[in-house]
């Protein structure tokens, strides 16, 4: 039996693509080819700047030379590096809790179930702003609930401190996202079949053991998945920084610390380097610095796949 | 290996459904029990309330004379299998046949050993390295079993373990556990609807029926002496024959009437019937196999049926034939010469027919 499609059948299906592959290519694969001719050009002194991409010159591996040898950009990355450590873990790990909590038999579980999905839906700058709302010191929620027991928060804010700011955006950003990872969660423990841990109870295996034996090693593909969308989110990370980390509290990316001679801003994370790039209108490191993203990007979900031994 | 007692096992659930009523049995050191009854009877309810799955709400449940009500699954001794095997699919078929030692500390050589001597015995040496996706029907069945062998339990619990296999892996697989049974010596109890497998496997089966219990008794007791109408419709393949009657008495013999057949009734089974306490009308129960061409025999029970259609099974034959209200089926030889739509002289065997109160439904002849 001939399985190779015919002409026809082959227009008709490259028809029925043809929507998607027209948006693909004019929205995300050309400017993805774009920003690769990007990153090999430079603007100089002789770019004519009402006409900026078409008199950029060619530069070579000069823009991924000159990122190698940038403070701020490895500041940006380590900082990137620590955002995806507060941020992944916790967010698998709220997720999942969230997940087995609401997988029980509760009274009003839709509601929670509901509930604690909603803040996902809302903006990450709606929600941003508001967190600076309720973590103002002394008019701030937080600060009023905490006077309730005698403490209050720093006069300078957790956002304005060094150390602290960092942490709490990525806190603010686990809350948000904790609904996302708990309704993947529990669809795929929903998923498991009943007879399995009917199984293990027979087999003698204590709640720990099931969790430890059967749930978790089943969920790996939502791990996986989780990490890698994080890692994508720590990479991309903007507008939580920018919603949280404004001027009032120390400045774009701040508040500022000293680092190897060079002031640099302690929530610089390396999305919002990339658009302090794009705004002092260096385009070419810009796109340069997308592909290493990128590439780190890529590096890091096929050593996840590799760790989790994931199969499908 | 153990002996179970079942006194007055309840299950109601929330809400009130009753799934199983007072149930009683016993199920002897080593015996092969089959629960048998049609879908949602309440056997598996059964099943899961002596594995501990669902809770007890009255009655009580003994293992070797220890009541066991309120202990958890795992300290029961229990092993099951799953209709659908409940494999780990994410283990091997060596760390499914092994997670329950595993559990429960056993030195790794002990366990590898317990493995691979199930995995001997039920042909699975070969596959241990092997995912359950990567096995077949049949497979997964006896990893499921040899997961349950490994523990050496007092009491092995199957719920519908052959169901999801075709026909033939069914058979082969049924002799396959009946010679397992023997070779481990084991008291085991199995769920099924299947009334062949209760019959080819069961040292002794229960038939439930709306979560009651209808009657419990080995095999060929059971399709020669069935308690009621329904024990006698379930097992036997094609089913009994039921035709309703009404009661004549004359000379110490009973003659039953119907638009269908007239039947004379006497002989040794019948004799100790008390013709006075036998109701007006009763249902009057022929088992395929028992009726037969007549061949011009000079009978008072031949009748005449109409064949309305034959379905060839090779070595026998099932004819169905049609009386004055009534279809009925006949398990004929093969050979037989049988035209469809013509009417031929068939007789029964009357001591071999049974007879059920229309109300009750219970059996009269049982009462002798």
């Amino acid at each position: 039996m001939n399985n190779k499609p015919n002409l026809r059948e082959s227009l008709i299906s490259y028809l029925f693509l043809a929507p998607f592959l027209l948006v693909f290519t004019v929205f995300l694969g050309y400017p993805m080819l774009y920003s690769l001719y990007l990153s090999f050009r430079s603007t100089s002194f002789s770019t004519d700047w009402y006409n900026i991409f078409n008199s950029m010159e060619f530069v070579g591996l000069a823009n991924y030379q000159s990122l190698l040898f940038d403070t701020r950009f490895w500041w940006s990355l380590g900082l990137t590096l620590l955002y995806a450590v507060l941020t992944i873990p916790s967010s698998i790990a709220l997720g999942l809790w969230l997940a087995l909590l609401l997988n029980n038999k509760l009274k009003g579980a839709a509601f929670f179930r509901s509930a604690f999905y909603l803040p996902n839906i809302l903006d990450m700058y709606v929600v941003g702003t508001i967190w600076v709302l309720i973590l103002s010191p002394n008019y701030g929620l937080l600060d009023i609930l905490l006077s309730k027991i005698g403490l209050h928060l720093p006069q300078s804010g957790l956002l304005a401190n060094p150390y602290t700011a960092l942490a709490t955006i990525a806190t603010v950003v686990v809350l948000k996202g904790a609904g996302f990872g708990m309704i993947l969660f529990l669809s795929a423990i929903q998923n498991i079949s009943e007879s399995i841990y009917e199984a293990a109870d027979i087999d003698g295996a204590s709640w720990w053991q099931k969790l430890r034996y059967i749930t978790l090693p089943l969920l790996k593909p939502i791990i996986l998945f989780m990490i890698i969308t994080g890692t994508m989110s720590a990479l991309n990370a903007f507008t939580e920084v920018y919603a949280m980390a404004s001027s009032k509290y120390g400045g774009f990316g701040g508040p500022y610390i000293q680092f190897q001679g060079e002031s640099v801003g302690v929530t610089s994370l390396s999305g919002l380097y990339l658009y302090q790039l794009f705004e002092r209108a260096e385009y070419g490191k810009t796109a340069a610095f997308s592909y290493l993203l990128m590439i780190i990007a890529l590096i890091i979900s096929f050593a996840n796949a590799k760790l989790l031994k994931v199969e499908k | 290996m153990a002996q179970l007692e079942i006194k007055n096992l309840t299950k109601i659930y929330d809400g009130g459904v009753c799934a199983v009523n007072s149930a009683c049995f016993d199920v002897a050191d080593k015996e092969f029990v089959v629960l048998v009854g049609p879908s949602g009877c309440g056997k598996s309810t059964l099943l899961r309330m002596i594995a501990g799955l669902e809770s007890i709400s009255k009655g009580d449940l003994m293992i070797d004379g220890k009541r066991v009500n309120d202990l958890p699954s795992k300290d029961r001794d229990i092993a099951m299998v799953f209709q659908n095997y409940a494999l780990y699919p994410h283990l091997t078929v060596y760390e499914n046949m092994a997670f329950s030692l595993k559990l429960r500390n056993y030195p790794s050589n002990e366990i590898k050993t317990r493995v691979e001597e199930a995995a001997k015995i039920l042909g699975l040496t070969e596959y241990l390295a092997r995912k359950p996706k990567a096995l077949s029907g049949g497979q997964r069945q006896r990893v499921a079993v040899g997961r349950a062998i490994v523990r050496r339990p007092k009491v092995f619990l199957f719920d519908e373990p052959l169901s999801n296999l075709d026909a033939k892996m069914r058979v082969q697989t049924r002799v396959e556990l009946v010679k397992l049974h023997r070779q481990l010596q084991a008291t085991m109890v199995y769920v099924t609807h299947d009334q062949v497998e209760a019959m080819t496997m069961a040292d002794k089966i229960v038939v439930v029926k709306g979560g009651e219990i209808q009657q419990v008794a080995p095999p060929l007791e059971l399709y020669k002496n069935p308690a009621n109408k329904f024990v006698a419709g379930f097992i036997g393949s094609p089913a009994m024959n039921f035709i309703n009657c009404k009661v004549a008495k004359e000379n110490n013999q009973i003659i039953l009437n119907s638009p269908a057949l007239t039947a004379h009734l006497m002989g040794e089974k019948f004799s100790s019937l008390d013709l006075s306490s036998l109701p007006a009308e009763v249902v009057l129960g022929i088992r395929p196999e028992d009726i037969s061409l007549a061949n011009g025999q000079d009978n008072k029970n031949v009748f005449s049926a109409t064949v309305e259609l034959i379905e060839q099974m090779g070595n026998e034959i099932f004819a169905q034939l049609s009386l004055a209200d009534k279809e009925i089926t006949a398990r004929l030889p093969a050979d037989i010469k049988l035209t469809i739509g013509e009417k031929s002289q068939f007789i029964f065997n009357k001591e071999k027919c049974h007879l059920f109160d229309p109300t009750t439904e219970k059996s009269l002849i049982s009462k002798i």
